[in-house]
C-alpha cells in the first residue's frame, strides 16, 4: 500500500506541475495581453493578481462567468473546465503559500454540457457549420442575418436550432411563408407626415419602437405615442428573402443553425 | 409663472439649431464648443480672452457635477451649444446640463450590456451635435441618436454585433453636412476595420469605408493570404473635415496582430495611414501610409490638425498627424504629399529617423521569441490625448512621454472577436534621461521646440489653447494647470482630486467665460503606469465635471 502511495505522489506532483505550466501559458496568451492583466500577475489596467490571496472558488467563478459591468469577460465558452482549473492553479501560485494541492478540485458539473455530449450523433451529411456561421454574421453581405437575429428583433440562433432543416430552408428562401409569431410588422404614420415600417419591438404607455429593416444595417426607431397619427399591422415577414444564396450556402447556413451537418433526406418530404 | 417659463426657454437654445453652417464656422462662435475637436480643423482653440494670463490666478471652481461611473477614466470633451453642455460618462450615460449653473436638464442612460469583456472601453470620449439630435457611439458598437431637447432615443443602429466582432465605439462621432460619421475600435483584435457614415436624421447608412481593402480591391495585395480579414485598421478617434475641399480626414490604426507580423507580410494598407475621403460618397481621394507593415502598434489614429501655413516660403494647406510612435507627420492635405516628420520624444528606437521622402530608416523589428527593448512603450511617445494649436502664437501644444518596453513577439493565430496582439510587453524605464512626461510648444511644421514643461508622470489629458495667451492641461495627480502660451510659465494650478484623462474646453454664457474639465483617473494607459511607478496603482478614480470662472 505504501509503495503504491509513493508511486502516486510523483504522479500527482507531475499533474500539478503540468497544470501550472498550462495555466501559465494560458495566462500569458489570454490574460496578460494588451491592456489587461500584467505579466506574472503584476498590475496592468486590470487588477494585480500576484500576492492577492484570492481563493480558488472565487477565481474559478470569476474566470468562468466574468464580472458584470466590467471588462472582465467570461471564459466558459472558450476554455474547458480543465483549462480554467490550470489558470486558477497558476494564479493561486502567484501568492506565496498559495501553492495548489496536488489534486485539483473536482470541476463544477455543467449538466447541459454532459447532455449535449450525449446527444451528438456522429456527423454524416452536408454543410459546413463554420462557413455557415461566417455567412450568418458576415458583415460584408448586406443581408447579414445577425443584425436582426442577434439583436432581439427576430428569433435568435439558439431558438432556430429547434426547427427542422426543411423549415429552416423554407424560412430562408420564403420568409413570409410562416412568419414567427411575436415579430409582427407595423406601418406607422406620424403627425409630421413621415411614414415608417418595421418589426414591432416594444410598445409602452409612452413610446413605440420598431426595427426598420428597409436599409442595412436596420434602424431601431423610437416614437413618442404623441407623435403617432396612425399605425396598422402589415402582413408578411420583414425578413429579406435568401433566394440569392447558392445551394451550398443554404446547406452551410442550415448546418450552422442546427450545429450539425445536414442529412439531405431531411430537406425533402415532411 | 408663464412669463418666467417663456424667459427660461428663450435663454436656453437647444441644439435644434446646430446646423451644418454653424459647424463649418464654429470658430466664429467662441461662446460655444460645437464639435469634439473645437472645430473641424481640430485646433482646440478659443478666441475668448476674458480669462487671460493676467487674471488666470483668480480662476476658481463655480460648479461641479459627478456622474457616478468610475470605471475606465472620465474621458469626454464636453460640448456646449447655446448655454447647454453635453457630455458622456463611462458606460454611456449622457448628460445635458445648464452650462452656467450645472443644473441637470436631462440625462439618458444607455442600456449597456451587463457582460462586455472587451479591452476597449467602457470609457467614452463624447457626443456629436447636429440636426436637433445628440449622437453617441456605445460600448457595444451601437450608434444612438437622442432628441437634444429631451434626451429621448430617436434612432439606434447596431453597426456590428459586439460579441461577434470584439469591437466597439469609444470615440466621439463627427457630424458632417447631413451625415454623422463614426469609427470603431478592434485594432488589437481579429477584426477588419471600417468607417461608417449614417444619414443624421434617419439613421440609414450612407456609406461605409473599409480601412482594409477586400479581395479584388486595390491594396488587398499588400496583405499576405487571408490576413486582411483580421487586419485591425481601427478608426477609434475622431477625424477632421475641410468644407472647401469637401474632404473628411481620418487616422487609421495599427494592423493586427500588433506585434506579430509574419503572417501578414506586406505593407498592410491602409493601416497606420491618414486617409482623405469624399464627404458625400466616402470614396478614397488620397491616402498616405505613415508606417508600412507596422509591428509596434503605432496607430496613426490621433487627431489631424488642419493648418494653412507657409512651408519653405510658400503658403500650403497642410495637416499634421501626431503619431503614437513618437513622430508628428506633416502632409499636404490636398494630396497627401509628405512634407516633414518631427519627433516629440527623445526615447525612440524603433527607427533611427525618417528621410526627406518619408521613408523610415533602420526599422527595429523584434524577432519571435526574442525579448527586445523598444522605445517608446505601447502607451506611445504620446497617448491619444489631443494637442491644441494657437494661431496667435503659431505653435502646436502637445504632451510627450519618455519610456520604453520589453516586448516578446509570439506567433498567434487570429480568433474572431478575441484579442490579437501577437506578443506580450512590459514597461521599462527610458533609455535616455528620466522616465516621465512633458508638455511642450512646437512649431507645427519644423517641430522646433519653444518651451517644455516636465512632469513626473506621463501626461494623459488634452490641451486647450485660448486667445487669453493660455494653454491648459491636467496631470495624473489631479492638477489642472494653466501655462503662459508663449513661454510655458505655469501661472495657475488647481488640485481637482483625481487624475485627468479627458479634454478641457472653454465657453461663454451671458457674457461670462468658463473653463470646463473632466477629472477622473483610469484608462488603459493609466493602468500600465504602475509597472514603472507602483504608487500610481493607488491613484483614486473619479467622475467629476468641474467648471471654473474668474472670481
Amino acid at each position: 500500500m505504501r509503495r503504491i502511495l509513493l508511486l502516486l505522489l510523483p504522479v500527482a506532483a507531475l499533474n500539478a506541475q503540468s497544470s501550472l505550466e498550462e495555466g501559465s501559458a494560458l495566462v500569458k496568451q489570454r490574460c496578460s495581453v494588451g491592456y489587461c492583466h500584467g505579466l506574472e500577475g503584476r498590475a496592468g489596467r486590470a487588477p494585480r493578481l500576484a500576492n492577492r490571496g484570492f481563493e480558488r472558488d472565487y477565481l474559478y467563478k470569476v474566470i468562468r462567468d466574468g464580472i458584470p459591468n466590467s471588462s472582465m469577460p467570461a471564459f466558459k465558452a472558450t476554455l474547458t473546465e480543465k483549462q480554467i482549473d490550470s489558470v486558477v492553479a497558476y494564479v493561486v501560485s502567484l501568492t506565496p503559500g498559495g501553492a495548489p494541492v496536488a489534486a485539483p478540485p473536482a470541476p463544477l458539473v455543467r449538466p447541459e454540457a454532459a447532455a449535449a455530449a450525449a446527444a451528438v450523433k456522429t456527423p454524416a451529411g452536408f454543410g459546413d457549420p463554420a462557413r455557415g456561421r461566417e455567412l450568418f454574421f458576415n458583415l460584408e453581405n448586406d443581408t447579414n442575418c445577425g443584425v436582426c437575429h442577434a439583436s432581439g428583433a427576430a428569433p435568435d440562433p439558439a431558438k432556430l436550432k429547434g426547427k427542422s432543416p426543411r423549415e429552416l430552408l423554407r424560412d430562408i428562401v420564403q420568409p413570409s411563408a410562416a412568419v414567427a409569431s411575436g415579430f409582427p410588422q407595423l406601418e406607422v404614420k406620424l403627425n409630421s407626415g413621415e411614414q415608417w415600417t418595421g418589426i414591432r419591438v416594444e410598445q409602452t404607455a409612452a413610446r413605440l419602437r420598431i426595427l426598420d429593416t428597409s436599409s442595412t444595417p436596420p434602424v431601431l426607431r423610437t416614437f413618442a405615442l404623441a407623435e403617432i397619427a396612425a399605425q396598422r399591422p402589415v402582413a408578411g415577414s420583414a425578413m429579406p428573402s435568401g433566394d440569392h444564396y447558392s445551394f451550398r450556402d443554404l446547406l452551410d447556413l442550415i448546418a450552422f443553425l442546427k450545429q450539425a451537418p445536414v442529412d439531405p433526406a431531411e430537406l425533402v418530404g415532411r | 409663472m408663464l412669463r418666467t417659463l417663456v424667459f427660461a426657454c428663450a435663454t436656453l437654445g437647444f441644439a435644434a439649431d446646430v446646423t451644418p453652417q454653424r459647424l463649418n464656422n464654429s470658430s466664429r462662435e467662441p461662446q460655444n464648443w460645437l464639435t469634439y475637436s473645437g472645430d473641424y480643423r481640430a485646433w482646440r482653440y478659443s478666441t475668448l480672452d476674458q480669462i487671460n494670463k493676467s487674471n488666470v490666478k483668480k480662476l476658481r471652481p463655480v460648479w461641479m457635477h459627478q456622474n457616478g461611473k468610475l470605471e475606465g477614466g472620465f474621458s469626454p470633451t464636453p460640448l456646449i451649444a447655446d448655454g447647454v453642455m453635453y457630455f458622456t460618462s463611462p458606460w454611456n450615460r449622457v448628460f445635458a446640463l445648464d452650462a452656467a449653473t450645472g443644473k441637470e436638464l436631462w440625462h439618458y442612460y444607455y442600456p449597456a450590456p451587463k457582460e462586455m469583456g472587451l479591452i476597449y472601453g467602457p470609457w467614452n470620449r463624447g457626443v456629436a451635435l447636429g440636426h436637433g439630435l445628440v449622437f453617441m457611439g456605445t460600448v457595444d458598437n451601437h450608434l444612438v441618436a437622442l432628441d437634444a431637447k429631451t434626451g429621448n432615443e430617436v434612432w439606434n443602429v447596431t453597426i456590428e454585433s459586439m460579441k461577434e466582432c470584439g469591437c466597439n465605439i469609444t470615440g466621439a462621432p463627427l457630424v458632417v453636412k447631413d451625415k454623422v460619421i463614426v469609427g470603431v475600435t478592434g485594432g488589437d483584435s481579429a477584426h477588419r476595420g471600417y468607417l461608417n457614415a449614417f444619414y443624421a436624421k434617419t439613421g440609414q447608412r450612407a456609406w461605409r469605408f473599409w480601412t482594409i481593402p477586400g479581395k479584388g480591391e486595390p491594396g488587398n495585395e499588400t496583405w499576405q493570404g487571408d490576413s486582411w480579414k483580421y487586419g485591425g485598421g481601427s478608426t477609434w478617434l475622431t477625424g477632421s473635415y475641410d468644407p472647401e475641399l469637401n474632404l473628411v480626414y481620418w487616422g487609421v490604426g495599427n494592423p493586427a496582430a500588433d506585434f506579430y507580423g509574419d503572417s501578414r507580410k506586406g505593407a498592410n494598407l491602409y493601416t497606420d495611414s491618414v486617409i482623405a475621403l469624399d464627404a458625400d460618397t466616402g470614396k478614397l481621394k488620397w491616402y498616405n501610409q505613415l508606417i508600412p507593415h507596422d509591428v509596434w502598434d503605432w496607430d496613426a489614429g490621433y487627431e489631424l490638425v488642419l493648418l494653412d501655413v507657409n512651408v519653405d516660403g510658400r503658403p500650403r494647406k497642410i495637416l499634421i498627424s501626431p503619431n503614437k510612435g513618437g513622430f508628428t507627420w506633416v502632409l499636404d492635405r490636398r494630396n497627401g504629399e509628405f512634407l516633414n516628420a518631427w519627433p516629440i520624444a527623445d526615447n525612440i528606437n524603433w527607427i533611427s529617423g525618417i528621410d526627406k521622402k518619408g521613408n523610415l530608416l533602420n526599422r527595429l523589428e523584434p524577432k519571435v521569441g526574442v525579448p527586445t527593448i523598444v522605445c517608446p512603450s505601447i502607451g506611445g511617445g504620446r497617448s491619444w490625448n489631443h494637442g491644441a494649436y494657437s494661431p496667435k502664437t503659431g505653435l502646436f501644444y502637445q504632451t510627450g512621454i519618455e519610456w520604453c518596453q520589453q516586448v516578446t513577439v509570439q506567433k498567434e493565430d487570429p480568433r474572431p472577436a478575441e484579442t490579437f496582439f501577437g506578443g506580450v510587453f512590459e514597461l521599462r524605464k527610458a533609455l535616455k534621461g528620466d522616465s516621465g512626461g512633458h508638455f511642450g510648444a512646437y512649431d507645427p511644421v519644423t517641430g522646433k521646440r519653444v518651451w517644455q514643461y516636465k512632469s513626473r508622470y506621463p501626461l494623459l489629458a488634452s490641451a486647450l489653447a485660448t486667445a487669453g495667451d493660455l494653454v491648459f492641461t491636467g496631470d495624473p495627480e489631479g492638477n489642472f494647470m494653466a501655462f503662459d502660451a508663449a513661454n510655458g510659465e505655469k501661472l495657475w494650478s488647481f488640485q481637482t482630486g483625481s487624475g485627468h484623462r479627458g479634454s478641457p474646453v472653454t465657453y461663454q454664457v451671458n457674457g461670462k467665460q468658463y473653463i470646463a474639465v473632466p477629472s477622473g483617473w483610469g484608462s488603459a494607459v493609466g493602468g500600465l503606469m504602475p509597472q514603472l511607478w507602483p504608487e500610481t496603482e493607488d491613484f483614486p478614480a473619479g467622475c467629476a465635471l468641474i467648471v471654473f470662472a474668474l472670481d
